[in-house]
């Protein structure tokens, strides 16, 4: 079976590389997107298993991004990260996003969380 | 002759508003806002110590004194909003000029309040070095951590023992920093009042079991023994911010191990009435002496100089829990002898949450 597709929404390159490092570790095949305008583009075409999503990106904003996948129903089951370094910003989309994590994010702590999301037994959890 | 009687009687209303502020002075007074109150002919009839301040004029040297030449604005029957340089060093201040209207919809007088616009300036940035600050630290913090972590877990080939022994030492030194700047950035927001609770159903034991297995690894590493109980008249659901409360018992439990050199350090949930919840850390600890109960609390303090030397730390971590416990609307309460231990007791409201069935996945 083919591995499930990830997009690393985020402009700051290192943090990228980290994120698709983590995810490529826990079996993905991952795409990376360095702005919000190539971001939906590319959502556009395609529809991934799972969305790493920065919400301070150049041209289109994360949150705008994030609102679209949401009232989208191509993406529905689509499951969205939202990886930010601004704790206010966090709150605001915590009821919109699977789950918000904030920056400082370990390589661990994202592939161990990726792991257990593709998991056989992740729909009981 | 109607103009005159309604001039008059607004002249009498006037005049009763400012006995009655005579009379009340402290409602004045107790307006940090400067306040001053301009009568139908635009002379001003009171004012408040925040005005004379902000004006640098005495209540009496106000008070008389003609509208346009104090502030430099003319009376209207609408609110109006602005900014006065006063004469001098030329300070600005923002002004806003609301006519009050008696029963009937007339004009009586005019009330004119002050604010500092440096001040409304200053929190301005510091609200904005919060956001920026934040947003900067942990972006290059991410990509340390990210790339320790991928280095430690082999992902560029495998480390001899001695690079695996340096990058545990980066990775636990990194990992102190990212402590620390989150100290001073949770300290920094709630000075500007952006600290906010998420107010989720959790379950308590989760949140207990949570800490355990976060904290026995460093009490072990201190041959301490970290143990801990939910009473079990605690409701198996509350509400409340579980990430905060988990920061607030991390926290008491992180200073109870690192003052505890032999013993225990005991986590306990209980209900002492209906209303309240009870989140209790105690330890076997050196103890706090009486002088120091308090300033423990004040942020970069420790309780002494050589105790802060041997455990590091910026002294913020009681600074933050006793704030976050106030915007909980709880209390936190110290007991302590020196050389026996300490205990603290954070009551809290309780809140519990009759109607969620499935506790597994909640937080």
């Amino acid at each position: 079976m083919a591995n499930p597709i990830a997009f690393i929404i985020e402009d700051h390159v290192d943090a990228a590389t980290i994120f698709s490092e983590a995810l490529k570790a826990a079996e993905f095949d991952t795409e990376i997107i360095n702005s919000g305008d190539k971001a939906l583009q590319r959502l556009a075409e395609m529809v991934p298993d799972m969305v790493i999503l920065d919400l301070n990106l150049p041209q289109v904003p994360g949150t705008e991004i994030l609102r679209r996948i949401r009232t989208d129903a191509r993406f529905a089951e689509t499951c969205v990260v939202v990886a930010t370094a601004h704790p206010h910003m966090a709150d605001n989309v915590q009821g919109e996003a699977d789950l918000v994590l904030l920056k400082p994010i370990s390589f661990t702590q994202l592939r161990g969380l990726a792991m257990r999301l593709t998991s056989p037994d992740s729909s009981q959890e | 002759m109607l103009n005159y009687a309604y001039g008059q009687n607004a002249r009498e209303q006037t005049r009763q508003l400012i006995e009655f502020l005579d009379r009340n002075e402290d409602i004045l007074k107790s307006i940090d806002e400067g306040v001053v109150i301009f009568d139908l002919d635009g002379q001003a009839a009171a004012a408040n110590p925040a005005a004379a301040r902000l004006l640098r004029q005495s209540v009496d040297e106000i008070v008389g004194c003609d509208i346009d030449q104090l502030i430099g604005k003319k009376m209207a029957d609408d609110v109006q909003t602005g900014t006065v340089k006063l004469p001098g060093d030329g300070k600005t201040m923002s002004v806003s000029l609301s006519p009050v209207s008696d029963t009937s919809g007339r004009v009586i007088c005019t009330v004119a309040v002050f604010h500092d616009s440096d001040k409304a300036h200053v929190e301005r940035i510091k609200s904005s070095f919060v956001s920026i600050a934040s947003h900067e630290f942990r972006t290059p913090l991410n990509a340390v951590l990210g790339y320790i972590d991928m280095l430690k877990e082999d992902v560029y080939g495998p480390l001899t023992d001695v690079q695996r022994r340096a990058i545990e030492r980066a990775a636990a030194n990194t990992g102190q920093l990212v402590g620390l700047i989150n100290d001073l950035l949770d300290r920094a927001q709630m000075e500007v009042g952006q600290l906010s609770l998420n107010v989720v159903p959790f379950v308590p034991r989760k949140l207990i079991g949570n800490v355990q297995s976060a904290m026995s690894i460093l009490a072990e590493n201190k041959g301490l023994k970290l143990t801990s109980e939910v009473v079990d008249d605690v409701p198996p659901v509350l509400l409340g911010d579980s990430q905060r409360l988990y920061q607030i018992l991390i926290n008491l439990v992180s200073n109870g191990i690192k003052y505890t050199e032999q013993g225990t350090v005991h986590v306990r949930v209980y209900t002492p009435d209906r209303d309240h919840w009870v989140l209790e850390v105690s330890d076997t600890g050196c103890g706090i002496p009486v002088a120091a109960r308090t300033d423990i609390f004040l942020p970069f303090l420790q309780a002494d100089e050589p105790i802060r030397r041997e455990h590091r730390g910026a002294g913020l971590g009681l600074s933050i829990v006793q704030q976050l416990v106030i915007l909980m609307d709880g209390e936190i309460e110290l007991e302590s002898e020196v050389g026996r231990g300490s205990t603290f007791r954070v009551v809290l409201p309780l809140i519990s949450q009759p109607d969620v069935g499935r506790d597994t996945a909640l937080p």
